[in-house]
C-alpha cells in the first residue's frame, strides 16, 4: 500500500538523470503495469501516486507545493548571482566553488575560439559540443510538450489531464470519482503547472544567463556552448540555497 | 561531426521556437476545456494513447462529456452534461466547471510566465548596455 506520495516526471533527459529543481524523481521512460506503448514517450508526463487516505495525501501535495515556491524565490537569487559574475576573473572567486567553475569554462571557450593550438584537448571540446546539444534537445521537449498529468490513488488510476500551450485542458475521470479524488486529482495539476512553470523559468534563467556572459567574454555565439555550465552552475546554487534554507 | 549535430539542434530549437511564438497569440486567445469519463475498469487504458482532438472516442468508452470554449472577448460556447432524464448532471457539471476555473487561471499565469521571461531578457540586456 503506498503511504508516501511518490512524484515522477518522465519524457525529460535531464543531465545527470535528476530534476534540476529536486522535486520530481525522473524516469526516462516510466514503467508501469499498464503502459502499453511508447506514446508517453512523446510526451512530459508528471505522474502522481498518492496513498490512499485522502487527508495524507492532501498535506503531502501542500507540502510539496510549499517546495516548489521555495525554488521559484531560489531561482531569483540564481538569476541575481548569474548577472554579477565578471568574466576573466576565475580566480577571484576561490571562494565560491561554483563561480570558478563557470567562468573557467568561459575561459575555455574564449581560447577554443582563438587557438586550438593552446593546449585544449581536443576531446574536451567535442564533449562541449555533445552536452551543448543533447541541453538544447531537451529544452526543445520543453518547448513542443507542455504537461499531461495522472493521478493514481492507492494504486488506481483516477485521472489525467492533458494541458497545451494555449492552456486548453482535456480531463478523463474514472466515472463515480468521488469529490475527494477528484480535488486530489486537482492538487496534483496544480503541482505539475506549478513544477512547469519553474522549469520554464530555470530555461529562461539559463539561456539569459548564458547570453549574457558569452556577451561579456567577447564571444558571440559561444552562448550555446555555455549552456551546460550555466546549467551546472545554476543547480549547485539552487542546491547551496537549499543547503543554507535547512541549516538555518 | 559534433559541431554539425550542435548547428543542427540550434536549427530546429529555433525553428520550434519561432513556431510557437507564431501560434502561442492565436491559441491563447481561445480557451477550450473537456471533460471526459471512462469506466473505472478501463480508465488504466489512457495511458499510452493521446486524448484525440478529433476522435474522443477512440479509446473504448471514453465519453465527452462536457464542452467549454472562451474566447478572449468572451463569447462562450458551453456544452452540458445531462442524464438519461434530461436533467443537468450535476456531478459532471461541477467536475467540468472546476477544470475551467483552473483552465482559466493556468492561462492567466502563463500570459504572466511570458511576461517575466521577456522583462528577464530586457533586464539582462540593460545591464549588458550600462
Amino acid at each position: 500500500m503506498v503511504e508516501t506520495a511518490l512524484f515522477t516526471m518522465s519524457g525529460v533527459a535531464w543531465p545527470e538523470g535528476a530534476d534540476p529543481l529536486g522535486l520530481w524523481q525522473v524516469e526516462p521512460q516510466l514503467e508501469r503495469a499498464f503502459d502499453t506503448r511508447s506514446a508517453v514517450d512523446d510526451r512530459l508526463v508528471w505522474s502522481v501516486a498518492l496513498p490512499g487516505d485522502h487527508q495524507l495525501a492532501q498535506v503531502q501535495i501542500a507540502a510539496r507545493l510549499q517546495k516548489v515556491a521555495q525554488v521559484q524565490a531560489r531561482l531569483e537569487d540564481a538569476e541575481r548571482k548569474l548577472g554579477t559574475l565578471s568574466v576573466g576573473t576565475p580566480f577571484a572567486h576561490d571562494q565560491d566553488t561554483a563561480a570558478a567553475a563557470l567562468l573557467t569554462e568561459v575561459l575555455v571557450i574564449q581560447q577554443g575560439r582563438t587557438a586550438m593550438a593552446s593546449g585544449i584537448d581536443p576531446q574536451r571540446w567535442v564533449d562541449l559540443y555533445h552536452e551543448a546539444t543533447a541541453l538544447l534537445r531537451q529544452f526543445r521537449r520543453l518547448l513542443l510538450y507542455y504537461g499531461w498529468v495522472e493521478t493514481e490513488i492507492a494504486g488506481e488510476f483516477v485521472g489525467l489531464t492533458t494541458i497545451d500551450w494555449s492552456s486548453d485542458y482535456q480531463t478523463a475521470w474514472q466515472d463515480g470519482i468521488t469529490a475527494d479524488g477528484m480535488r486530489l486529482h486537482l492538487d496534483a495539476v496544480r503541482l505539475a503547472l506549478a513544477s512547469r512553470q519553474a522549469l520554464d523559468r530555470l530555461v529562461t534563467v539559463i539561456v539569459t544567463g548564458a547570453l549574457e556572459l558569452a556577451v561579456k567574454a567577447g564571444i558571440p555565439g559561444g552562448h550555446v556552448l555555455l549552456l551546460p555550465a550555466v546549467y551546472r552552475y545554476v543547480r549547485t546554487i539552487l542546491q547551496q540555497l537549499q543547503e543554507l534554507e535547512r541549516v538555518s | 561531426m559534433a559541431e554539425n549535430e550542435l548547428k543542427h539542434a540550434i536549427e530546429k530549437f529555433a525553428r520550434d521556437l519561432a513556431a510557437k511564438a507564431e501560434s502561442f497569440v492565436d491559441d491563447i486567445s481561445t480557451l477550450e476545456v473537456r471533460t471526459f469519463t471512462m469506466p473505472s475498469g478501463r480508465i488504466s487504458s489512457l495511458a499510452g494513447q493521446s486524448l484525440n482532438l478529433d476522435d474522443p472516442t477512440a479509446a473504448d468508452g471514453l465519453q465527452l462529456r462536457a464542452y467549454t470554449q472562451i474566447d478572449f472577448d468572451s463569447d462562450t460556447v458551453i456544452c452540458v452534461p445531462v442524464d438519461s432524464n434530461d436533467q443537468v448532471d450535476r456531478s459532471v457539471w461541477d467536475m467540468h466547471q472546476t477544470m475551467v476555473n483552473q483552465a482559466l487561471r493556468t492561462r492567466e499565469s502563463m500570459l504572466k510566465a511570458m511576461g517575466d521571461a521577456l522583462s528577464s531578457a530586457l533586464a539582462a540586456l540593460e545591464r549588458l548596455a550600462s
